[in-house]
């Protein structure tokens, strides 16, 4: 494994994708943990031609995938995009009422699309790579990424069931 | 006019995928057809949108961060010694790591190279607070370790007590005078190094080691060993 590896940039990797997939953050701090401790016993299989990032997030959805976490509750995963716009105060309230669209559409998303498009979209893998984490064929990716684009328009064009937090008209 | 972009190649393009040159010719089509430029648009910010969704801003656990040192340990070749405490290594396995250095390397130099880049790790992180006053006297008292005198051009940013196979080691952060930073780790023990510094190469960085008579010391930072070997000569003198 590279000698030089960026622990807390994969820590926060296996964070954020864990997350994309419970929508919780209670419960994605649970799976890294748990995928901490296979990743540690499951070190032999670690495979040289895969990057340890990669090999982590892979760990990461095996976890998630074998231990099914429980439905985040709504209200936490409200919670968690109010402060995505609390951090970001300079969004005009149109960009804030599209954001939360969006957010709330991609939660609606089932699982198998938000991990394809969390890896994509904001990993950065290439379409090679997720099919690798993922061990499913790189067409399958191909056309998960496409439904899952086109259902997220969907929803993010159907009435937003979140409350606009901070915003003047909402 | 050219042929349409497929939904594959408009993907790839949201996704930064292309080539430069696909790249420019799904863009020269794009440029000529505002209702796809307008899908693409659209795509790019859902998924800037999916980057900012995401972005968390808590810092992560040390807890996290240690277990997660001990993972990139047990599969480096160099740490054979703490790799066998997780069992789940083959024989064969460890003979192979058990080459990575050269011959008569002395042990306790994995240490110095973990606690280099663990010290490297904190100094990068808000939540590790770092300790930047060494009490030589008190780290003899309580310790029994004797440090050489440091050059005076270099800043002390970090001590911290290591945990090892021989007791405890001392491990000192420094920034030189020209901006390099090392580490010097000194444990009580009397190991097979030699008076003077010999340096060996550890990925980006080198470990010079050295002994003083029941004090073992190493010496790591980023650079050739021939470097690191003169750094440490200026300590073995002092």
């Amino acid at each position: 494994m590279n000698p030089d590896a960026d622990i807390p940039g994969d820590l926060i990797a296996m964070r954020r994708y864990a997350r994309a997939l419970t929508r919780d953050e209670q419960d994605a701090d649970d799976v890294v943990q748990d995928a901490i401790l296979r990743a540690i016993e499951r070190e032999r299989s670690f495979k040289p031609e895969f990057s340890r990032r990669r090999w982590l997030l892979a760990i990461v959805h095996n976890v998630f995938i074998s231990s099914k976490r429980r439905e985040a509750a709504e209200a936490r995963r409200n919670d968690r995009f109010a402060e995505t716009l609390e951090r970001n105060p300079d969004l005009e309230q149109e960009q804030r009422v599209r954001l939360s669209r969006i957010a709330s559409a991609y939660a609606g998303l089932p699982e198998h699309h938000r991990a394809v498009l969390h890896l994509i979209a904001v990993e950065g893998l290439s379409y090679q790579e997720v099919a690798d984490v993922l061990d499913i064929p790189v067409g399958t990716v191909m056309s998960r990424l496409s439904r899952a684009r086109d259902s997220l328009k969907q929803l993010e064009q159907g009435p937003s069931p979140l409350r606009i937090v901070g915003g003047g008209n909402g | 006019m050219a042929e349409q972009s497929s939904e594959f190649e408009l993907h790839a393009y949201v996704d930064g995928q292309l080539d430069p040159t696909r790249r420019f010719a799904v863009e020269s089509r794009l440029a000529q057809d505002p209702d796809r430029a307008a899908w693409v648009m659209a795509e790019l910010s859902n998924r800037t949108a999916l980057q900012l969704l995401a972005d968390d801003p808590r810092p992560v656990a040390p807890a996290a961060i240690a277990q997660m040192s001990r993972l990139g340990m047990a599969s480096s070749k160099r740490f054979i010694r703490r790799g066998a405490i997780f069992g789940g290594l083959s024989l064969a396995a460890a003979a192979s790591m058990v080459l990575a250095w050269p011959a008569g390397t002395p042990g306790y130099v994995d240490y110095a190279v973990s606690s280099h880049r663990i010290a490297m790790m904190r100094a990068n992180m808000p939540s590790q607070i770092e300790a930047p006053v060494l009490d030589a006297r008190e780290i003899e008292t309580s310790t029994n370790i004797d440090l050489p005198a440091l050059p005076a051009d270099w800043r002390v940013t970090d001590v911290q007590l290591f945990p090892t196979d021989e007791g405890p080691a001392l491990q000192v952060a420094v920034t030189t005078g020209d901006g390099l930073r090392l580490s010097l780790f000194a444990l009580k023990a009397h190991s097979d190094a030699p008076k003077r510094p010999s340096a060996v190469r550890e990925g980006l960085q080198s470990v010079a080691y050295w002994r003083r008579n029941d004090m073992s010391y190493a010496l790591t930072g980023d650079g050739e060993p021939g470097a690191m070997d003169a750094r440490a000569e200026t300590l073995v003198r002092s």
